[in-house]
């Protein structure tokens, strides 16, 4: 089935009255475009067929009359498009191809055919409401260095797991065991999801919190695909909580922040390992590794 | 991660009845995210109200994951419900179909506040007033 897109452009003041006038005229929906100079653009899909003139007459005589009610339409246009129907249920699925990441990390949706084999780590994550798709520089940049440092048998915190895609590829590269730290309540139960459908769920501790703050464990690696201002002042407890010779990556930080992160790891007993980058469009993000060398390694 | 914003859309949709069909698919398909993933979150978290229009608005971000919130419904729903009516008129200017009271105006612009694109309530009950004329009522 065809469609005709009908566009209103109006006042911010019109457009709870135009929107209510769009679904009289038996619109399922409309959509609010907020523009420059108090305006707005209202748009609704209405099946292509022969009441699309009656439609269109109707928002006419409907806009002439809104001053008589005590609103001014102004500036009021009405622009009219055919769109031709589409798979929309099918067709944003071709923005999530399966991708490699690092030697043998494969990030793959849960439609996809690619099934488990021995020389790679398959991770099946379909996107959606929580941040780590792998569909991001920074959670790329954080999977290539885990893939570099994870050995067998370590204790590892993620912290602002949000979807677990961290997690789930620290266990499946070897680590022990994974404590899970997410403060955005609405990304617990995505990634409670992911490490059950990756079968890593028994290794993982996954738990809603502000970083380590309060945390007694001990670890030999913690990761965090956050902002700098979130990295910061959370170095302090990553030097509270890690063995000595443990490790830290953190990516989220843009370029012109790395000489800071750099500077508050050195304060904090860290040494940097290794520095990577990757761009997206102006910016360009930064994953680094770093290594805690306390002098009283106890 | 603080997740970069790559877009906002802002929709008026029935509640429980989201489909991939237009307004949804076409608005979101831009930001290629989980369309399935949205339409279920939102039919879920909207199903007590089924059948009603109410605002929301997606957030999507740069690694194509999202987030979305659900507003106050639309003015014209808050006065049908004001109302006690089902429809607005046909013909708003002969056919008065219920009345409304100042105060109750008052309280939908109050209620409207947070999610428009304005301060000002003596704005938002110009808007809320002339929603109401436009629909046949008449104010008390």
């Amino acid at each position: 089935m065809d469609w005709v897109r009908i566009t209103v452009t109006t006042s911010q003041e019109a457009s709870e009255a135009v929107a209510n006038l769009l679904f009289e005229l038996k619109a399922i929906g409309v959509e609010f475009k907020e523009k420059k100079a108090s305006t707005v653009d209202l748009i609704a899909h209405y099946p292509l067929d022969d009441r699309v003139d009656a439609r269109m007459q109707k928002l006419r005589d409907f806009l002439t009359e809104l001053p008589t009610w005590g609103i001014q339409p102004h500036p009021a246009t009405i622009d009219l498009k055919h769109v031709k129907s589409e798979k929309w249920e099918e067709a944003w699925k071709a923005a999530f191809p399966p991708q490699r990441v690092g030697k043998r990390i494969v990030i793959a949706p849960t439609w996809s055919e690619i099934s488990d084999n021995k020389t790679e780590i398959l991770i099946q994550l379909d996107p959606g409401m929580a941040f780590g798709t792998g569909y991001h520089p920074t959670t790329r940049l954080s999977l290539e260095l885990l893939e570099r440092t994870v050995e067998p048998h370590q204790q590892v915190a993620d912290i602002g797991t949000g979807s677990g895609i961290l997690t789930i590829a620290a266990i499946k590269l070897g680590a022990a065991h994974v404590d899970a730290i997410e403060i955005d309540s609405t990304a617990l139960p995505v990634a409670a999801a992911n490490f059950q459908s990756n079968r890593v769920a028994a290794q993982v501790c996954l738990s809603q919190g502000d970083g380590l703050k309060g945390r007694a464990n001990r670890y030999h690696l913690i990761v965090g695909n956050i902002l700098t201002k979130a990295i910061l002042p959370m170095i302090p407890f990553c030097a509270q909580r890690l063995y000595p010779d443990g490790i830290v990556i953190f990516s989220g930080i843009l370029a012109a922040e790395l000489a800071q992160v750099k500077s508050v790891l050195e304060a904090h007993q860290f040494q940097c390992l290794e520095v990577i980058s990757e761009a997206e469009d102006t910016v360009t993000w930064i994953g680094i590794k770093a290594i805690f060398s306390p002098a009283d390694r106890s | 991660m603080g997740k970069k914003i790559a877009g906002e859309v802002k929709l008026q949709l029935v509640s429980g009845q989201a489909t991939p069909q237009p307004p949804v698919g076409p608005s979101l398909a831009p930001y290629m995210i989980n369309l399935q993933e949205f339409i279920k979150s939102f039919n879920a978290q909207t199903q007590h109200q089924t059948g009603m229009v109410v605002t929301t608005v997606i957030t999507c971000y740069s690694d194509r994951s999202f987030s979305f919130a659900v507003k106050s419904p639309p003015a014209a729903v808050l006065l049908k419900s004001a109302a006690k009516i089902a429809k607005g008129s046909g013909e708003p200017n002969r056919n008065k179909v219920a009345a409304v009271t100042m105060e109750q105006i008052r309280e939908i612009a109050q209620t409207k506040l947070p999610d428009l694109n304005t301060t000002d309530l003596d704005a938002a009950v110009r808007m809320v007033e002339g929603t109401a004329r436009s629909m046949g009522l008449t104010i008390n």
